[in-house]
């Protein structure tokens, strides 16, 4: 197939130019370089070590060596032709964020304290670096941008996905900076009180907490992790600035966005406790307070026990902290409204989400990220309780009927969702809805009656997996789990579709680490120095078994074979130069400022 | 007086009132799960030692017999067997770098042993591996 023709070139790149608002020959010059593996700072050039060799004891992180892909074979089932990169082209390059956690770590609505019953049943309630993640996704937003061109074949990156837990305790605050950061502009990460950090970091009685400013008292000291005065101040009075994404992004749902931590309901108490002046430090009250939320009803008596509690509190292990309104909880489909408030470039406004979903209350969505690839952006949350999800039978139903007339339209499928086939098993229903549940075998048993679909792309449990669900004759499809942006090795992915042009594709699997320093200088307080020391504190995050989180080798840099979904030569050279041109020309204009 | 008891009541049933006894234990990370564990070490074991594998060991809990087992394939048509004991549930204690140390929650130390084609490849403990793996210069 032959691509552009001269004349289709120039047309492309004035009407290109007009619409971007770009200089005519300088874009030229852009589109017209040759595609070739782009020099960009991934995991294949260099990787994050742990320096001190002793196991439970505070560890720095030091640069390693790149790692390269591996091929995996698992659907392929026999060795790929030798010379496939010499006539492979790229079908889509596109960026992978999941688990993004954005953290108001001052909130009043804070499981924290849960920690102190138990830290590995409560795992994820509190962190060290819960101040500082603004800090790292502005750094990753970084990473994914210095990324934007293929290191494998060139190519531009045509959108990314967003595979859930984008807040991590249902906070419209949290929300807001998140798709803030990935908008592009710049925030101060602070909530309540303006200059001072107020919380459990700080305060005498949670000693399960780390606190920066004198660990000697609490299980972190014990660990060895180091006085870092002034850390607290320092996130959250400066200002972050994100260059924000450069290609079109779309979000999901995650159990994050749906339940409080993840796992329990909101109710009415734990709405006005998120926007009070009472803060918890130890899991008695906390509890105490869910229990009496649990009774809520909407009698004047119950809002009047309510504000009371609100103004006062239960005593002991109860703080006054600043108020915020900011801080109220999602409810209904808030999170699908944020969505919309967004910058229409490089948009799409609602990240996948459309009016339809507002009017209709529908949490799910497909969308065409480019000519010849569609996305079903899932909703796998289970909205009564528990961390796992499922399919609802409805969302299922829809979903093959799109995958049958994707496969007609001759559109490869992927899907997004946040949970994965590990997590899938959530039984948990509401006794107001008779909405069956599917579960993971059910789930992947449809994916794999479809050739088209050929990756599912999903997150949840923060760790880096590649697993093969093969149909037994030599096909199937690939499920990319990546890691998170909150724990140890806060890294992201990279993912590009490629046609071997011999009956094949690869799916090439790049890690991305945030653009941070991988070794923090002490005293560091900038922006990327607060990523940076981000990284290394969840490197030490004991609980979370950090060097697990990063996968195996098999898990990162891979190339994933598979047969190829339908003849894909009906693609010509030109649509897909074409659609890469209209790529580059956004990532000009963002690179220009032209979006802000 | 009566206030910490009642309230430690109280957050005992948080759970099981909201989530379902079962489903307590599903509140917990996954990270520890020992599937996960063996999945990674086998892998990255496997890549370490160079074997050109063609399907990746895909591993599972026999419960019945408290132990974990996975099963791959290389491109030569060898099969790739790891066996693991089942961790006990209590916390168990690992050596590294020639240190006994107590193991959290999240780590399980697991025993495994990977063969390929009948002969031993590799016998050590699944978390060892993992530390080993992350290990910088």
């Amino acid at each position: 197939m032959s691509g552009l023709s001269r004349r289709a070139f120039m047309a492309s790149t004035v009407s290109l130019a007009a619409a971007f608002g770009l200089q005519r020959e300088a874009l030229g010059k852009v589109l017209a370089a040759p595609a070739k593996p782009a020099d960009v700072p991934t995991t294949l050039q260099q990787t994050i070590k742990f320096t001190a060799p002793k196991y439970k004891a505070y560890r720095t992180l030091v640069a390693g060596p790149g790692e390269p892909y591996q091929p995996r074979l698992d659907l392929l089932g026999k060795e790929p032709a030798s010379d496939r990169a010499q006539n492979r082209r790229s079908l889509m390059y596109l960026g992978h964020l999941t688990d993004i956690h954005m953290i108001d770590a001052q909130s009043p609505a804070r499981l924290e304290p849960m920690s102190d019953m138990s830290q590995s049943l409560w795992a994820g309630v509190i962190r060290p670096q819960d101040t500082l993640t603004v800090n790292v996704l502005s750094s990753m937003v970084a990473a994914m941008n210095a990324a934007s061109l293929s290191p494998v074949t060139g190519a531009p990156m045509a959108a990314a996905v967003n595979t859930g837990d984008s807040a991590d305790e249902t906070s419209n605050l949290e929300l807001r900076w998140y798709i803030d950061v990935l908008d592009g502009g710049s925030l101060t990460p602070n909530s309540g009180l303006e200059g001072e950090y107020q919380g459990v970091q700080v305060w005498d009685d949670t000693p399960y907490a780390y606190h920066p400013e004198d660990p000697s008292k609490d299980i972190f000291g014990e660990y060895g992790f180091p006085t870092v005065k002034g850390m607290l101040k320092a996130a959250v009075t400066q200002t972050v600035v994100s260059e924000g994404l450069n290609t079109p992004w779309y979000a999901v749902y995650g159990n994050h966005d749906t339940l409080m931590n993840g796992v329990i309901q909101i109710d009415a108490g734990f709405r006005s406790l998120a926007v009070g002046e009472r803060k918890n430090a130890n899991w008695q009250t906390l509890a105490n307070q869910y229990l009496r939320g649990m009774a809520t009803d909407s009698s004047a008596f119950t809002r009047l026990v309510n504000k009371v509690w609100t103004q006062n509190g239960s005593g002991t292990g109860v703080h006054k902290v600043t108020s915020d309104t900011r801080r109220n909880l999602m409810q209904g489909i808030d999170f699908i409204k944020a969505h919309m408030q967004t910058k229409a470039n490089p948009g799409p406004v609602g990240h996948g989400f459309t009016q339809e979903n507002v009017d209709s209350g529908k949490t799910y969505y497909s969308a065409d990220l480019t000519s010849n690839f569609r996305v079903f952006g899932l909703d796998t949350c289970n909205s009564v309780s528990g961390p796992d999800g499922a399919v609802p039978q409805d969302q299922f139903e829809w979903l093959e009927q799109g995958l049958q007339q994707a496969a007609s339209d001759k559109k490869i499928a992927i899907v997004i969702s946040h949970h994965n086939s590990t997590t899938l098993e959530n039984g948990a229903t509401s006794l107001t809805t008779n909405q069956p549940l599917i579960h993971a075998e059910q789930f992947i048993n449809m994916l794999l009656q479809y050739p088209n679909m050929v990756a599912w792309i999903n997150g949840h449990t923060h760790i880096n997996t590649i697993t093969a669900h093969s149909n037994g004759k030599g096909s199937g499809f690939w499920e990319i789990t990546s890691a998170s942006c909150v724990d140890y090795p806060q890294q992201q992915g990279l993912i590009e579709f490629i046609d071997n042009r011999d009956g094949t594709m690869s799916i090439f699997t790049t890690t991305l680490d945030h653009t941070s320093p991988a070794v923090w200088k002490t005293g560091d307080f900038s922006q990327e120095g607060l990523a940076s020391l981000s990284r290394e504190f969840s490197a030490n995050d004991w609980i979370a078994n950090p060097p697990m989180r990063i996968g195996s080798p098999l898990d990162r840099n891979c190339e994933l074979l598979l047969t190829a979904p339908f003849d894909l030569s009906g693609i010509t050279d030109a649509q897909l130069e074409k659609e890469q041109a209209v790529a580059k020309a956004r990532q000009t204009a963002h690179g220009e400022g032209k979006f802000q | 007086m009566k206030r910490v008891p009642a309230l430690i009541t109280a957050a005992a049933a948080v759970g099981m009132a909201l989530t379902g006894c079962s489903q307590l234990a599903s509140l917990q990370q996954v990270s520890g799960v020992p599937v996960t564990t063996l999945t990674i070490a086998s892998n990255t074991v496997l890549v370490e030692k160079k074997i050109p594998v063609k399907v990746a060991p895909v591993c599972e809990e026999n419960e019945a017999a408290s132990t974990l087992e996975c099963k791959g394939s290389t491109l030569d048509g060898k099969e790739i067997l790891v066996h693991a004991a089942t961790p006990p549930k209590e916390k168990g204690t690992l050596t590294i770098d020639g240190q006994q140390t107590d193991l959290t929650s999240s780590v399980v130390p697991l025993d495994m042993t990977i063969t390929i084609g009948g002969q031993e490849i590799f016998k050590g403990t699944a978390q060892s591996v993992i530390e080993a793996a992350q290990k910088g210069s």
